[in-house]
């Protein structure tokens, strides 16, 4: 039998002084956590971690098959697009001329721009020394985009083959050895010779650390353009491209009519003070009157002089 | 039919807690889902005193309670001998040209009678309404009847503030928040009594480990509740003390051989103090520890009539349908009698709803059972409120204004 009850009727306090308006304060307050709820809350967190982690993976899952089903969508609408072949862009931060270029890849006008290879062309460009980077790219709907990066030449070098036979070859800032392409004669008339270091077991190559003997021209070419015109050969017979280690120097020869100077740089102190010194050297030298040989800076704060008339200074 | 809630009766004792989960669905119906009863750590006479403590058994038993369930509301039972009452009569005098009472003026009675001030630090918990009074006489409803002056009393109880605020951090360090908070005795009261009951008059006395809560009913309303710092750890201290045995042995002692009476034959009946039979185990009389039992009971019970004699509301006829026990000393053999005796009323054990579970038929869940009820009815309110201004309250959200909460 159910007891008979009446509804009591709810009698909590509100309003003036009620602990309701308590419970708007503790809110901000936290409450103190058991370690049960800190267990709950962990397991939560990682329950969490792990369906986060299975989402992601449903929906990058989704996302590549999506991607693969677009780029496969693409491919056929881009084959429909193609159009037979009908110009090809070149744009270089070089000097390789364009006819040059289109001599060396192997497309034939009206193949469909979707059959050309694009993977071979990037292959031939790059097999020319001079280029350092290739990008190939279709530009539907019959266009062939070619971008290209070349090595900027800072000295130049002789080589004699096992025939005897000599070339003229380039060296860039990077020590990549190239035959020069298109490059302007006049500029190449002004890049010095380079004499590399010969290793133990008698090869002159990869050449050793070419940044720093670059930073060596580059510095006296712009502080000293007249003096850089004299330059003509540089020597890295005692440079092995380890600028920390003592003794590592780069020798420059001048010439200026039939008198030859020796100029030695240490790889290992700073060029733009080795460089003033030597303007300093070149007063003495006028106001002397006696013509400079030989002077070595790989001292440091001090330069070892040789004059024509046999006097040794140092300066 | 709002959507079912689970909801989350707890009571944080000095020797238990104690949870229930009912499911409410907005009937009358309230399904009983899930249920733990814990031993209590860092609760002295009702009041939280290692919030630590306190926490981490609280979280333990809303866990274990809930199981598969989420909880969505916490509803708490407040005891301690810091929660205290003041009755407060409010008065308007009918201000239509008829003598009619309309809404008006009972609002204005209402208002009157909640407008005390409470010292800092205290909060109210309840304002429970006593019944209108027009022109001296006691009316069920004021509402268009004639009179001059309009009359109705609240018994408020209040409670202590940081204490309550500890109760708060407590529940919400699970995450939760309080919905509302019902004192120990009026959440017992309103589930063991019947409404002739109420109606004739009783009083409700739940004796639990560390306090005893009771409630007095007089026509049908609460007119005082209360709350003595004395409870069935009590007796248990009074065993060790007395006993000379660790708190363990007097425990058992206490549930195994205790009654709240003494008996001339207690004498002739020996009892083990450790119980083993081994070499510093020992005999003594029974009347050794129901002695000491019967003289905290009738202490407690001396306590409860003085208050009610302090309140004035001591009159054996108007206590008619007597005394119910419950709480977990009410399993005390020959408790009935000592009240009986004590009280000079009708005294008789709390019994359970036909239909609930056995394992719920227990005093120690007797309070919990009455938080549950209270949030079904409280349930109902805000169904009602919500039904009403669910597009208000919506368009108000997200206006940014906050609806004024009713005052009564």
């Amino acid at each position: 039998m159910k007891r008979q009850r009446r509804d009591w009727g709810v009698s909590s306090a509100r309003g003036q002084q009620s602990w309701h308006a308590l419970r708007e304060q503790t809110h901000k307050t936290p409450g103190v956590k058991s370690l049960t709820v800190k267990r709950r809350q962990i397991f939560l967190y990682l329950k969490g971690a792990l369906l986060g982690i299975v989402g992601i993976v449903i929906i990058g899952s989704g996302a590549l098959w999506v991607g693969s089903q677009l780029q496969e969508d693409r491919s056929k609408g881009a084959l429909a697009d193609s159009k037979p072949l009908a110009s090809i862009r070149y744009k270089t931060n070089g000097v390789l001329s364009h006819a040059r270029l289109g001599s060396m890849i192997s497309v034939s006008t009206g193949t469909r721009l979707i059959d050309v290879d694009i993977h071979a062309i990037k292959r031939d460009l790059e097999s020319i020394g001079q280029v350092k980077q290739a990008t190939v790219e279709r530009d539907l709907p019959d266009t062939l985009r070619i971008q290209l990066q070349e090595h900027k030449p800072i000295l130049r070098m002789v080589i004699e083959n096992a025939a005897g036979e000599k070339k003229l070859r380039m060296v860039s800032r990077t020590g990549e050895v190239f035959e020069a392409l298109d490059q302007p004669p006049d500029f190449v008339r002004t890049l010095p010779y380079l004499g590399p270091f010969q290793h133990n077991d008698g090869s002159y190559f990869p050449l050793g650390d070419m940044e720093q003997v670059a930073n060596l021209l580059n510095t006296c070419e712009v502080n000293y353009p007249n003096e850089f015109q004299k330059w003509n050969v540089v020597l890295l017979t005692r440079y092995r491209g380890q600028p920390g280690l003592p003794g590592e120097v780069i020798e420059v020869r001048t010439k200026e009519g039939d008198s030859v100077e020796r100029l030695i740089f240490s790889a290992s102190f700073d060029f733009e003070k080795q460089l003033d010194r030597l303007r300093y050297i070149r007063e003495v030298s006028s106001a002397m009157g006696d013509p400079l040989v030989r002077a070595d800076f790989s001292m440091n704060n001090k330069a070892v002089v040789e004059f024509k008339s046999g006097r040794n200074k140092l300066l | 039919m709002s959507s079912p809630r689970i909801v989350a009766a707890v009571e944080i004792g000095t020797s238990k807690i104690a949870v229930l989960l009912g499911r409410l669905d907005g009937s009358t119906k309230v399904d009983i889902v899930g249920h733990s009863l814990s031993t209590s750590k860092g609760v002295k006479k009702g009041e939280i005193r290692d919030l630590r403590a306190v926490s981490d058994c609280v979280h333990s038993a809303l866990s274990s309670a809930a199981g598969k369930y989420h909880i969505d509301e916490v509803y708490l039972a407040l005891s301690g001998r810091h929660l205290e009452g003041n009755f407060n009569v409010g008065t308007a005098t009918v201000s239509d040209a008829a003598s009619r009472v309309r809404q008006i003026d009972v609002n204005q009675a209402i208002a009157d009678a909640k407008r005390r001030e409470l010292p800092e630090n205290r909060s109210y918990i309840h304002h429970i309404q006593n019944p209108f009074c027009l022109d001296g006489k006691v009316v069920d409803s004021p509402l268009e009847q004639q009179g001059q002056r309009l009359e109705v009393g609240y018994w408020s109880v209040h409670a202590d503030t940081p204490l309550i605020r500890n109760y708060l951090r407590v529940i919400g360090g699970y995450g939760m928040e309080v919905n509302d908070i019902v004192i120990s005795s009026l959440a017992s009261g309103n589930i063991l009594a019947e409404e002739v009951e109420k109606d004739a008059g009783v009083l409700v006395i739940d004796i639990g480990g560390g306090t005893t809560d009771w409630v007095l009913y007089r026509g049908g309303f609460v007119v005082r509740t209360g709350v003595v710092s004395v409870g069935g750890d009590h007796i248990t201290n009074d065993l060790c003390a007395g006993l000379r045995t660790g708190q363990k042995r007097a425990e058992q002692i206490k549930v195994e051989h205790g009654r709240a009476f003494h008996d001339r034959e207690d004498r002739n009946e020996k009892i083990w103090l450790v119980g083993d039979y081994t070499i510093g185990d020992k005999e003594f009389p029974k009347s050794a520890a129901t002695q000491i039992i019967e003289a905290r009971v009738t202490e407690i019970f001396e306590i409860v009539k003085a208050e009610i004699k302090k309140a004035d509301f001591y009159k054996v006829d108007d206590i008619a349908s007597g005394v119910i026990l419950t709480g977990g000393t009410a399993r005390l053999e020959g408790l009935e009698q000592v009240a009986e005796r004590v009280l000079g009323l009708s005294v008789r054990l709390a019994d359970f709803e036909p239909g609930l579970d056995a394992e719920l038929r227990r005093p120690e869940y007797t309070t919990v059972i009455g938080v549950l009820d209270y949030a079904r009815v409280d349930q109902d309110r805000v169904d009602q409120s919500n039904d009403g201004m669910g597009i208000l309250n919506g368009l108000m959200n997200v206006l940014g204004i906050q609806r004024k909460e009713a005052s009564y």
